[in-house]
């Protein structure tokens, strides 16, 4: 059986070349990978990562947990970031984790995770993931959420936890994106509002094509 | 006549840009791209611009910025639109406002001549009777009210209302010299700077202003007339990568925590700055006299800036009157242009100390006239003669003919910013002005809001100011109020509120047409303090919101009640600062309400789908019709999507503990792989919530709960579990996992065929749970009876929701397997007697009175709620929630109808439909005591007034001993 992304509606509206990876099928493209790149390199992109594993970590000793699937991660600090290529670890609270990976990784993680130390719950298929990416992403953002993401202030491996048009979010700036988990359920109704507000600073849709799955600080 | 220009005497004239065309009142204008609407409407000729709000009396340019109603027009169908502010655009098409047949021609004028006549406020005081005149009066009323015509129907609305937000480390408002210089002193200091001004350009009044720079702090601007020396200015800044810039920009608030509102276009800036730089500036104070509103009457600032910024000249013979070295300025720059100078007429008494400009005036031999000012102005489209005389009023000393009267009678501070409804201005004796200088934490203010001139000390109060909001955190506790110097020369003499000279057109608030006789009358009839004679008479209410008229208005409402200049106080200044549409403060309303899709939401959409609104949910009500749904659940098989319910796993060590505490049932004994019926109550005993929880595996419990309190129960564990620190998991699993109900008599044959797990009812009975996979794909089995049938609630990961609906729609084709909708799913149900907490309960209910009293185990230790379900068993039922059945064919009640006992109101109906199976009303409703018992018959009012009957039953109305469902 097919895993669908939240936003399988919105591709049958669009000239979507699926991709299947473990298990999903999921945006490789919008019919033009140059069109793509050339608004990665000039524009903004927003990229459908819903199929990255995700796994949150929460009460008992969730910095202990987090250890166990990257080295260093119980020492990161509240809203910062520990990642390598394959996974990011970001850090909520004190005592609370999100972990982002690989699709089909989560399985892996799942099984090194004690779960008697704290409570592991795979958010995989509860959660949505984008990644805003170009040059004119913060063109997109700044229509998008009262929060301050100003680059000095919100730095690299920075994680926000708020709003984004009334959409819960956990917000994870790299160097080159922002990634953001929200709920499932309020997918299509967030990218229907991005896009909206992102036509006038250039903003398409965007598949894996262009931004592979991949982690970075 | 005005007229381009195309070179000056004393100045450099601006790139006027491309030749472009526009219409305006169908009229084609030939203009520049440099031009404002005001700017090339007045080169081309064009005299009226508007007509005033109640006397419709023509009105032309006047300040050139956009302050009064003067220039409002409606441009490509907007309305209400600032021409001053408004650069043209080729195709632009602009139209006057509130004129009939024609802005020429206005029928309307008329109002100049009769409503003078008619007692002060006569529209509070006429029309009341006889009592069927007021409706008719107030249809005309309102017809006549309103300036422009919005575009209801919205053809040609295409504005896109943006929310933008910004966080800079210092928001400087203003760009003229000071807020420039402020920039600068932030920016030097490393900070993160927002510069808004609300003009095209920067540069506020210098970029008109060929007076020399000298003693300025930058050097290098020393010796450039103001005019350059601000464009090096705003060189200097553009090298700052830390900067940026909104032009054409109107900040129309300032809130707590120095948040600032601003305009740009459609776009809505939201501001959250750490310290915000008031530099607003001031504006040519408004002078009262006879007539001062006509065509032809302009601020001196307003001529400046046709000349300088737009090279047009407004008029070929100028009078200018005026109180300060600035009037000359003007005057001199009229005189470069070609205009013709009558008169120079200073309110000044001969003997003071001239300036630069009144001796450049005075070596041309223009004549000045001393001690004297505008007293009346001839001419209805455009003047053509001014009487002066001396400004204590009286008789009027001189004429003379001219095209244009040039008002530079002092400063008016913008104080609008500084007060927002916090700070109320004060009259400043000494600068005779209306000052604030004690301003809010954060907030820093400088030049000319402050009655400061001259453009060295204006850059000087700027660029400290700037530097210490830049520094604002290192000086915690800093004084903030305002302090600047003022030589004696500086400061500019306040002409007397109204120039007494006779005459009834003496406008104080031009928007609303208010003379000083019309005020004069409101005092007399009792209106004397400010605040009550600005709402009866209207004054300050208008366009411009007392922008043009708060100062004369405090003052002469001062002197009319007998009070010093010094007692004068405006009305309360509150935001917007500037007109600002309804439009930009809602933005586009779709992203403020997101729509929540289950896991089948396109499934939904290929079956065409009624869907229902619940809560932000879209859940399908119903694909067919409900009653024809129900049958095939009660007849065949069907499946409904129960995604939005609430699903919650609770695992730990003390699972069972938490649980106990948290729900009034008992779990210490509850096996592996039963399922049972729950509730939850609040605090204070009060049922709130039911579902069901399932033993899925060794101490693993799995609890589902309704669609609108899956996050509020979430939650309401989350706080327990922080405050008696159970040793628990509890995971949300709402989202993770899509639901379905498969349910109906064939529902186990259908399901048989797709596990490996023994379906049959020894194996997996009623209110029990397995799990097992579906194509692979892990899923566990509920079997619960909400139907009232046989049927499985079959939970499984999210993402594979499209997929598995799809697989169960067509592996179940030989079971004729159907979808139905919540609709439906509400009478099967109600078929059933199957309450739904939120429904069919309120704020009141108790689980005894609701019939769910047998989920609670009050013989256990303390438990969220026992204290009060305690007091409700002891006060035993009062009403109780009954499930009841019409006689066929009787009208089927609506929800929420009264029940009646011996034509009194007895109680109510909760839930009330059709039943298809038993061909009938059913329903449940709240009743007494003692009209509760089975087969007890009351009436049911209907929303036509008349009754129906009703009858207890005892059970559900659909198989009471519930077989089917346990078959």
């Amino acid at each position: 059986m097919i895993k669908t992304s939240p936003l399988s509606g919105i591709y049958r509206n669009l000239p979507v070349n699926l991709s299947e990876v473990s298990g999903w099928k999921i945006a490789g493209n919008f019919g033009d990978k140059d069109r793509e790149q050339e608004n990665l390199q000039k524009g903004s992109v927003l990229v459908d990562w819903s199929h990255i594993g995700k796994i949150t970590l929460s009460r008992g000793n969730a910095a202990a947990a987090a250890e166990q699937v990257l080295k260093g991660a119980s020492e990161i600090e509240p809203l910062k970031t520990s990642a390598n290529s394959k996974m990011a670890v970001l850090r909520l609270t004190k005592n609370d984790y999100l972990i982002l990976c690989q699709p089909a990784m989560e399985k892996t993680l799942l099984e090194k995770l004690d779960t008697k130390i704290t409570t592991v719950t795979d958010q995989t298929g509860a959660n949505g993931c984008f990644v805003l990416g170009g040059p004119r992403r913060d063109e997109v953002l700044e229509r998008s959420t009262a929060v301050d993401l100003r680059r000095d202030r919100i730095t690299a491996s920075t994680v926000i936890q708020s709003s984004i048009h009334t959409v819960n979010m956990t917000l994870y700036r790299t160097n080159n994106f922002d990634i953001i988990v929200h709920p499932r359920n309020l997918t299509e109704s967030l990218y229907d509002a991005l896009m909206d507000v992102g036509i006038g600073v250039g903003l398409v849709p965007a598949g894996i094509d262009t931004i592979p799955v991949s982690f970075e600080k | 006549m005005a007229k381009r220009i195309n070179t000056h005497q004393y100045c450099e004239l601006p790139n006027p840009g491309a030749e472009i065309s526009f219409q305006f009142n169908g009229k084609r204008i030939q203009a520049y791209s440099s031009d404002s609407i005001t700017s090339a409407l007045t080169a081309s000729g064009q005299t009226l611009l508007s007509r005033s709000f109640k006397y419709h009396r023509p009105r032309g340019a006047y300040d050139i910025y956009g302050q009064g109603h003067e220039s409002l027009v409606t441009v490509n169908h907007e309305p209400n639109l600032l021409a001053d502010r408004i650069r043209v655009k080729n195709g632009m098409v602009v139209q006057s406002q509130n004129a009939w047949p024609s802005l020429e021609f206005d029928i309307g004028e008329i109002n100049d001549t009769v409503v003078p006549m008619l007692p002060n406020g006569f529209y509070y005081k006429m029309f009341h009777k006889p009592k069927w005149l007021w409706p008719i009066a107030e249809q005309q009323i309102r017809k006549a009210a309103g300036l422009g015509k919005i575009d209801t129907a919205g053809k040609n609305n295409d504005r896109r209302y943006e929310k933008r937000y910004r966080f800079p480390d210092v928001c400087v408002i203003g760009g003229g010299p000071s807020g420039l210089a402020a920039t600068l002193g932030a920016l030097k200091e490393g900070k993160q700077l927002l510069l808004i001004d609300d003009n095209p350009e920067l540069g506020g009044h210098s970029l008109h202003s060929i007076a020399e720079v000298s003693d300025c702090e930058n050097e290098k601007l020393n010796g450039l007339a103001e005019y350059k020396a601000v464009q090096q200015l705003i060189e200097e800044l553009a090298s700052f990568p830390n900067l940026e810039v909104l032009v054409n920009t109107s900040v129309f608030g300032l809130y707590e925590d120095n948040l600032v509102a601003a305009q740009c276009g459609a776009d809505l800036f939201k501001i959250r700055a750490d310290s915000v730089v008031l530099a607003p500036g001031a504006t040519d104070r408004h002078l009262v006299f006879e007539n001062n509103d006509r065509p032809g009457i302009m601020t001196a600032r307003g001529v400046e800036r046709l000349i300088m910024c737009h090279s047009v000249l407004p008029g070929d013979n100028a009078v200018v009157v005026t109180t300060h070295d600035g009037g000359y300025h003007t005057a001199l720059l009229l005189h470069g242009a070609g205009a013709k100078i009558i008169a120079v007429v200073d309110g000044r008494e001969a003997g003071h100390a001239e300036g630069v400009f009144e001796q450049k005036i005075r070596e041309l031999a223009i004549p000045v006239y001393k001690g004297l000012t505008a007293h009346a102005a001839h001419g209805r489209k455009r003047i053509y003669r001014v009487d002066v005389g001396p400004v204590s009023g009286g008789d009027s000393h001189k004429s003379f003919d001219c095209d244009l009267l040039v008002m530079a009678v002092g400063f008016k501070p913008q104080v609008n910013l500084l007060s927002m409804g916090r700070k109320s201005p004060k009259w400043d004796t000494e600068r005779q002005i209306l000052r604030i200088t004690d301003l809010p934490s954060g907030v820093y203010s400088a030049g000319e809001v402050h009655g400061s001139a001259g453009f060295s000390r204006l850059y000087s109060e700027g660029f400290n100011s700037g530097k210490e909001a830049a520094l604002s955190e290192t000086t915690p506790g800093k004084d903030y109020s305002v302090q600047t110097e003022r030589t004696a020369d500086e400061i500019i003499m306040a002409l007397p509120a109204d120039i007494e000279s006779g005459g009834k057109h003496h406008f104080i608030c031009k928007c609303m047409d208010v003379t000083r006789s019309e005020a004069q009358a409101s005092i007399d009839e009792g209106y004397d303090q400010v605040e009550s004679l600005k709402r009866y008479s209207s004054m300050g209410m208008g366009p411009c919101q007392g922008k043009a008229c708060h100062e004369s208005v405090a003052r002469l409402a001062a002197i009319d009640t007998g009070l010093s200049s010094i007692e004068a106080v405006p009305t309360t200044v509150r935001p917007p600062f500037t007109g600002t549409t309804f439009g930009l403060l809602a933005g586009r309303a779709p992203h403020l309400s997101p729509i929540r899709r289950t896991p089948f939401h396109q499934c939904h959409l290929d079956l065409g789908v009624k869907f229902l609104d619940a809560g932000q949910w879209k859940r399908p009500d119903s694909y067919t019709d409900p009653l024809i749904e129900a049958s095939y659940v009660r007849n065949g098989l069907g499946m409904i999507d129960v995604s939005t319910l609430g699903k919650i796993e609770i695992s730990g060590p003390e699972a069972v503990k938490f649980m106990q505490f948290m729900l009034p049932g008992k779990y210490a004994k509850f096996e592996v792989g039963r399922t049972r019926y729950s509730i939850m109550i609040g605090e204070d005993g009060i049922l709130f919530e039911d579902g069901t929880i399932s033993h899925i595996e060794q101490g693993i419990y799995y609890l589902t709960t309704t669609t609108g309190n899956q996050d509020a129960i979430n939650s309401l564990f989350q706080w327990w579990m922080l405050v008696e620190e159970f040793e628990v998991h509890v995971k949300n699993l709402s989202l993770a996992n899509a639901a379905v109900n498969v349910t109906g008599t064939t529902s186990r044959d259908f399901l048989q065929k797709l596990v490996d797990i023994d379906m049959s009812n020894e194996a997996f009975p009623y209110m029990h749970c397995r799990q097992a996979t579906i194509a692979d794909v892990p899923v566990s089995f509920y079997r619960i009876g909400f139907t009232g049938e046989l049927g499985y609630e079959i939970h499984f990961p999210a993402e594979f929701g499209e997929s598995m609906w799809q697989y169960l729609l067509t592996e179940g084709k030989e079971f004729d397997l159907k979808p139905f909708g919540v609709e439906t799913q509400r009478i099967l149900r109600l078929e059933k007697g199957h309450l739904i907490p939120g429904t069919d309960t309120d704020a009141l209910s108790n689980p005894y009175e609701s019939g769910v009293g047998f989920a609670i185990k009050d013989d256990k230790d303390d438990f969220v709620g026992k204290a009060f379900l305690q007091h409700f068993k002891e006060r035993g039922i009062e009403n109780k929630l009954v499930p009841y059945q019409l006689e066929p064919g009787s009208q089927i009640p609506d929800d929420g109808v009264a029940v009646l006992d011996k034509g009194k109101i007895a109680g109510r109906v909760t839930s009330s439909r059709l039943s298809p199976t038993l061909k009938r009303g059913i329903g449940l409703a709240w009743v007494r005591k003692d009209m509760s018992e089975t087969g007890s018959n009351f009436s049911i009012r209907l929303a036509n007034g008349q009754d129906v009957q009703a009858t207890v039953l005892d059970h559900a109305a659909y198989d009471p001993e519930g077989l089917r469902l346990k078959s």
